[in-house]
């Protein structure tokens, strides 16, 4: 069973790292042709990226359902996930600024109560339910999901400066998990961006340019960024800090109270039967 | 009027999406591509009318934005039609009609993939992309189905702490007044989901994905498709590179279908073709001859404005093969 889940990490770190790699791939495919005299067209190149995606995200599903799922996290991320998506329908009626979303608050919070498996599937599903019920299911699916996948994934990640300060159910705690908010409010942009991107029309020195190195790239990437999305990804990191700041406290309280009901591990005390009535029962 | 024909099989819906998709993929001509964003708008009018459709004035916009931006922007082309003074910051500089025309062509694409995947959307019900997941994802299925089912629900029991919190005198005036609405949804959540879940253990609803060979199989099939993928990247390699991916695709398939072989699924409605379906299917074969013909497919696809602009060329034929887009539309049954 050891081997197993020090397995299961090793692929999880691989398929993150394609999955990084692959949406790097406006910065990378030229120093590949340059390199080593990469074979692939462009276009070629972009729907194998997506394809590749698709696959991560399906191998990323795939093993988190053989080691995490069972009965009471089917139902509970079932209904997380519908409240999530509700949000969306209701996030008109919260008082954020434009580009702010309510759907990143919950996927954090359980990311970084329940685990980074547990918060990767929140994220992802959240995003293909909302997409569902939105009408909004299309080609840019895929990234979205595996991208909101990494934002629940990342979230424990706020424990080990959590423990570092002594800070847990204290203010520190909802101060540190603001940061995460207000970094992958800015980050999930910057990442979605990345997939159609070099499919764009824009200013030369703001769009992809095919043959130009690394660095110039990044620069233009940046500008592109800069001008288009910045300011709507500025509100939708402050508005993941305010809905923290403001929501934060209770909700963890909740989640942690559920997690321990959640988590209840079933034992058998010595010298019960478990044997069927006329079976070959043994004794423990 | 109602229509009597059969609505079409969704993977005839599938396989139109794939059509549309193939012709977006295959051409620049902005001829062209004016006439599929036409086709699949006529398409979605003879599907019925819905509130979720696009509006050819949304569709003017989104077309207009993109030309405008490629106007100011690009600074490439030989037909200079305006000049605006230098000096100004980002914008100055000549505006080219080959930099407008090839933001026409770029808008057109992007009103047609929305579009396609909007009218997609409409004909196909989540239920079925649902019974679309392979059966060896049923665990995530399942989530998925209780999401959605949950999802009408939790509005509606947000409706009614909402009423029941204004019943209290409670105002909602800045973002902290939310809480006494949204820690009561997610709490009655949770409870439900304790219920549900001893529902379906009660039910013999079990965990059957054990660690298996299976999953060593599914995940060196994910290594190998890798490595076939980045020998890709290599010059000459092309046959080893398809070789390897094929058969990495091959193990991860093999390991889906066996896995799903275990999971049984009830289907309450059946879906069948029909000869709708056939002729449908007929019509849209066409889309599919340039992606496979490439270089050898008689119509000339490609085109660019620069560095000159010329007339797109236009060939009649593909008026024709159009046609099979709203063949589909014409077929099914109407939404309103």
């Amino acid at each position: 069973m050891g081997k197993y889940f020090r397995a299961n990490h090793l692929l999880t770190i691989i398929t993150t790292g394609m999955g990084i790699a692959l949406f790097l791939y406006p910065f990378l495919f030229p120093e590949l042709v340059r390199r080593f005299g990469a074979s692939l067209h462009q276009n070629d190149f972009a729907y194998s990226v997506t394809g590749l995606l698709i696959v991560c995200l399906a191998v990323m599903l795939y093993q988190i359902q053989a080691e995490k799922l069972d009965t009471r996290m089917v139902a509970l991320l079932g209904v997380l996930i519908a409240i999530n998506s509700a949000l969306r329908f209701l996030e008109t009626a919260f008082p954020g600024p434009a580009g702010f979303t309510p759907v990143f608050f919950l996927i954090i919070m359980v990311g970084y109560i329940f685990g980074g498996q547990i918060g990767f599937l929140m994220g992802a599903l959240t995003m293909a339910v909302s997409a569902v019920i939105t009408g909004g299911v299309g080609p840019w699916l895929p990234g979205q999901m595996l991208t909101a996948g990494w934002v629940g994934m990342s979230a424990p990640l706020a424990r080990f400066f959590v423990h570092m300060f002594h800070g847990e159910g204290k203010r520190i705690e909802v101060i540190l998990l603001c940061i995460g908010g207000a970094f992958w409010g800015l980050f999930y942009g910057l990442v979605i961006n990345l997939w159609f991107w070099p499919l764009i029309a824009g200013p030369v020195e703001q769009s992809w340019q095919a043959g130009t190195d690394a660095g110039t790239t990044l620069r233009h990437y940046l500008t592109y960024y800069v001008f288009t999305s910045l300011i709507w990804d500025l509100a939708a990191g402050a508005g993941n800090t305010l809905m923290i700041a403001a929501f934060g406290i209770p909700t963890l309280r909740a989640l942690r109270r559920f997690s321990q009901r959640f988590s209840f591990q079933k034992t058998q005390p010595e010298g019960i039967w478990t044997g069927s009535v006329g079976g070959r029962g043994h004794e423990t | 009027m109602k229509r009597e024909w059969p609505d079409l099989h969704p993977l005839t819906w599938l396989l139109w999406l794939m059509a549309v998709m193939s012709a977006i993929s295959t051409t620049r001509n902005p001829f062209y591509q004016l006439l599929l964003v036409l086709g699949i708008m006529v398409a979605g009018e003879a599907a019925g009318r819905s509130r979720s459709w696009f509006s050819p004035a949304w569709l003017g916009m989104v077309l207009g934005i993109s030309v405008l931006l490629s106007g100011l922007f690009y600074r490439y082309g030989n037909t200079v039609l305006i000049r605006i003074p230098e000096n100004i910051p980002l914008i100055g500089g000549a505006i080219t009609a080959e930099a407008l025309v090839y933001g026409a062509t770029n808008g057109l694409i992007l009103c047609g993939v929305l579009v396609a995947f909007a009218l997609f959307n409409r004909k196909v019900s989540y239920a079925v992309l649902l019974r679309w997941i392979p059966r060896a994802f049923y665990p995530l299925t399942l989530i998925l189905s209780i999401a959605l089912t949950y999802v009408p629900v939790t509005i509606r029991q947000f409706e009614q702490i909402k009423e029941a919190q204004m019943v209290r005198g409670h105002e909602v005036r800045r973002l902290r007044d939310w809480l006494p609405l949204f820690l009561p949804l997610l709490i009655s959540g949770l409870e439900r989901a304790i219920a549900l879940s001893e529902a379906m253990m009660a039910r013999g609803f079990v965990k059957t994905l054990p660690y298996s060979r299976h999953n060593t199989l599914f995940f060196g099939g994910f290594l190998i498709l890798l490595a076939g993928w980045v020998v890709g990247l290599f010059p000459d390699m092309g046959l080893a590179s398809g070789l390897l991916a094929a058969a990495g695709f091959a193990m991860m398939g093999l390991v889906i279908w066996k896995i799903g072989r275990n999971s049984q699924r009830s289907v309450y409605r059946k879906l069948a073709f029909s000869w709708l379906d056939i002729i449908a299917a007929v019509s849209l074969a066409p889309f599919f001859l340039p992606l496979i013909l490439r270089e050898n497919f008689p119509v000339e696809m490609s085109y660019s404005p620069y560095p000159q602009l010329q007339l797109p060329p236009f060939n009649p034929v593909v008026l024709v093969i159009l046609m099979g887009l709203i063949f589909p539309a014409l077929c099914g049954a109407r939404d309103d």
